[in-house]
């Protein structure tokens, strides 16, 4: 009796399984269409421009992940360890290395603490405007009890504007293709 | 063993991973930039919990078996994460299927002890969400220091 439970259960979970693979491969296509029209319209709130094209990005930051071109600035996509599990954000950055924006794009931190860093606008709005380095305890105050996910955010910022202005030797000043 | 007129645990799992994951795609399409929760170790454990949870309060078990648990919890991660797109590839979706297995199992032993308690006191079912909560806090912690 139980192992029928079991059986019965068990050609749900399959059922289930198998639509949920033909669903995400039938809207595949259309999420990906999707998400660059998003990401499109995100950066545009971040770093206006024409267009957003991918450049490739040959430093020797492997917390970059991808590097768009916004006029004369740059939307820097970087990955930084938090507390819990790696932070990723888009950072715009002009080309004079001022910080235009900031979208926090993955965030496991401990919910209630660190988590919020996704979305905790005081705290973000800190590193807007910002010109040189920022460091948690010197020009930007930490989130109360989540000063890791804070430093990691300011990492995060400071690795991308080193792409931009490549003034961080040491975390990896990126080296643009000729013509760039 | 005494009939059981409840859900089966094995339903409740795949019901909550597969609204899990059926969110998951459809929040690709309609708003691909919200931060949806990865399946990791917090995220299996609330998924394991809210199933326990939806067992319990509809007519639990008094005994699972755990070879079963196991396996059908394996294959259940497994193939809905990879279904739906969190993982790729058979070899991830297999790890994917072990770690949410193990998670599944041992969430499986804390939240029985619980349960039996609550089953032997009348009016103590709510206790169960409490305690499933710290168990989901607890692995917030356990995720950090891994």
């Amino acid at each position: 009796m139980s192992l029928n439970r079991w059986m019965k259960s068990g050609v749900v979970t399959a059922v289930c399984a198998v639509l949920l693979f033909a669903l995400s491969a039938g809207l595949r296509s259309t999420a990906a269409e999707k998400e660059i029209l998003a990401r499109e319209q995100m950066f545009g709130t971040m770093l206006p421009a024409d267009s957003y094209e991918e450049l490739p990005y040959e430093g020797d930051d492997a917390g970059i992940r991808a590097v768009y071109r916004a006029g004369e600035g740059r939307i820097i996509e970087v990955e930084t360890d938090g507390y819990v599990d790696s932070i990723v954000l888009w950072v715009a950055v002009d080309a004079d290395g001022t910080i235009k924006g900031i979208a926090p794009r993955k965030v496991s931190e401990t919910m209630g603490l660190g988590g919020r860093v996704k979305n905790d606008t005081g705290f973000l709005s800190q590193f807007l405007g910002k010109k040189t380095s920022v460091t948690v305890g010197q020009n930007i105050d930490a989130l109360t009890g989540a000063t890791v996910s804070s430093k990691a955010v300011a990492r995060a910022i400071n690795a991308a504007r080193a792409v931009v202005t490549g003034e961080d030797t040491e975390s990896g000043a990126s080296e643009w293709e000729e013509g760039e | 063993m005494s009939k059981k007129s409840g859900l089966h645990i094995q339903t409740c799992l795949a019901a909550v991973l597969g609204a899990y994951c059926l969110i998951g795609i459809l929040l690709r399409v309609i708003a691909p930039l919200v931060m949806y929760p990865e399946p990791d170790l917090p995220m299996m454990t609330a998924i394991s919990l809210v199933a326990m949870l939806i067992e319990a309060f509809t007519g639990r078990e008094k005994f699972h078996n755990p070879l079963l648990c196991a396996v059908f919890s394996f294959l259940t991660f497994g193939l809905f994460l990879w279904g739906a797109g969190f993982v790729s590839g058979i070899r991830a979706a297999a790890l994917t299927g072990l770690f949410g297995c193990l998670v599944f199992v041992v969430t499986g032993l804390m939240f029985d002890g619980m349960a039996q308690r609550a089953e032997a006191v009348k009016g103590t079912k709510g206790a169960l969400l409490v305690n499933a909560f710290v168990i989901y806090l607890a692995s917030q912690v356990l995720s950090g220091l891994i």
